[in-house]
């Protein structure tokens, strides 16, 4: 494509941001396709070499820090009216608590899910001192009946593997709700990246 | 493969790196780096905006050929950060020699 078109492309696929930062991006884009014309490639080399419009602008917006997606999600166009500014206002007492009560919720299951893994750790724990437990008894009762330090001590080598593989488990929910987080985060932040229909 | 955070600090450096040599623009930033540093066009700008707001580089726009020109330049911030890298690095280094030394055993 030539530079005019890329320029465009790339201001539709930013549309939904604020415009001194759609200016900013496209004025570096523009200024690298001029420099590279300076230096001998035709607009449509230049525009080949910056790579797909496409991957360009949804990288931008997904680098990009919520609020700015955010602020002008909910700007409706030509700005706010005085009447909605009343409203909003007005409408505090109400939209306030509901979203609130909303945020509590969700951190509320949030902190339940670490609980959990806490919990999860705690278990562990107390297997493990079990399984010390059982081995204090082995030596203690091999001086009195060899058959029963055996079994102490067989208890407390499957208390020791029981440990281990609940360690490894809880373990594995931690990295599982971090990458969960991670992944949850991604999600919220690309309901906000308007996509062209 | 290098770790992700590792290499773009380390790509954030050499940024900073080439702009400390002489006052320069995107476009020849990516031609100086690109022997040493696979980076691209779009991976650069978002760095350059990066190290501005952090105040390692300062920005002041010139006329080229009837258009105007972003150019970047190094701030003392900037060179203190350069500075930083170094010294973290040869720390590194004398950690590479002695772990090698033990693999030639």
């Amino acid at each position: 494509m030539n530079k005019q078109q890329f320029l465009d492309a790339l201001r539709r696929g930013l549309s939904q941001l604020p415009p001194e930062e759609i200016e900013k991006q496209l004025g570096y884009y523009s200024e690298l396709i001029d420099d590279m014309l300076e230096d001998g490639m035709t607009e449509y080399e230049a525009t080949e070499r910056l790579g797909s419009v496409r991957e360009i602008y949804e990288n931008i917006l997904q680098n990009m820090p919520l609020p700015m997606l955010v602020r002008t999600r909910t700007r409706p166009e030509g700005g706010w009216s005085a009447l909605s500014i009343i409203l909003v206002i007005l409408g505090f007492p109400i939209w306030f608590p509901l979203a609130m009560a909303l945020l509590a919720v969700v951190v509320s299951i949030y902190v339940v899910i670490w609980a959990l893994v806490i919990v999860g750790f705690v278990v562990v724990l107390a297997i493990i001192l079990s399984a010390v437990l059982f081995s204090v008894f082995f030596v203690r009762l091999l001086f009195t009946s060899l058959a029963a330090a055996l079994l102490a001590l067989g208890f407390s080598l499957a208390l020791a593997g029981a440990a281990l593989l609940a360690g490894i488990i809880a373990v594995g929910c931690c990295k599982l709700i971090i990458k969960a987080t991670a992944a949850i985060g991604r999600g919220i932040k690309s309901l906000f990246i308007r996509r062209e229909g | 493969m290098l770790d992700a955070q590792m290499k773009r600090g380390l790509i954030e450096v050499c940024v900073l790196s080439a702009v400390s040599r002489e006052d320069s623009h995107g476009y020849k930033i990516v031609k100086d780096l690109s022997p040493f540093v696979a980076i691209s066009e779009s991976t650069l700008y978002p760095i350059l905006r990066r190290l501005e707001n952090s105040g390692s580089l300062s920005v002041y726009s010139v006329e080229h050929n009837g258009r105007l020109r972003k150019i970047y330049r190094i701030t003392p911030a900037g060179r203190e950060q350069i500075g930083q890298f170094l010294q973290d690095w040869s720390e590194i280094a004398a950690m590479y020699d002695f772990i090698k030394g033990g693999v030639e055993e």
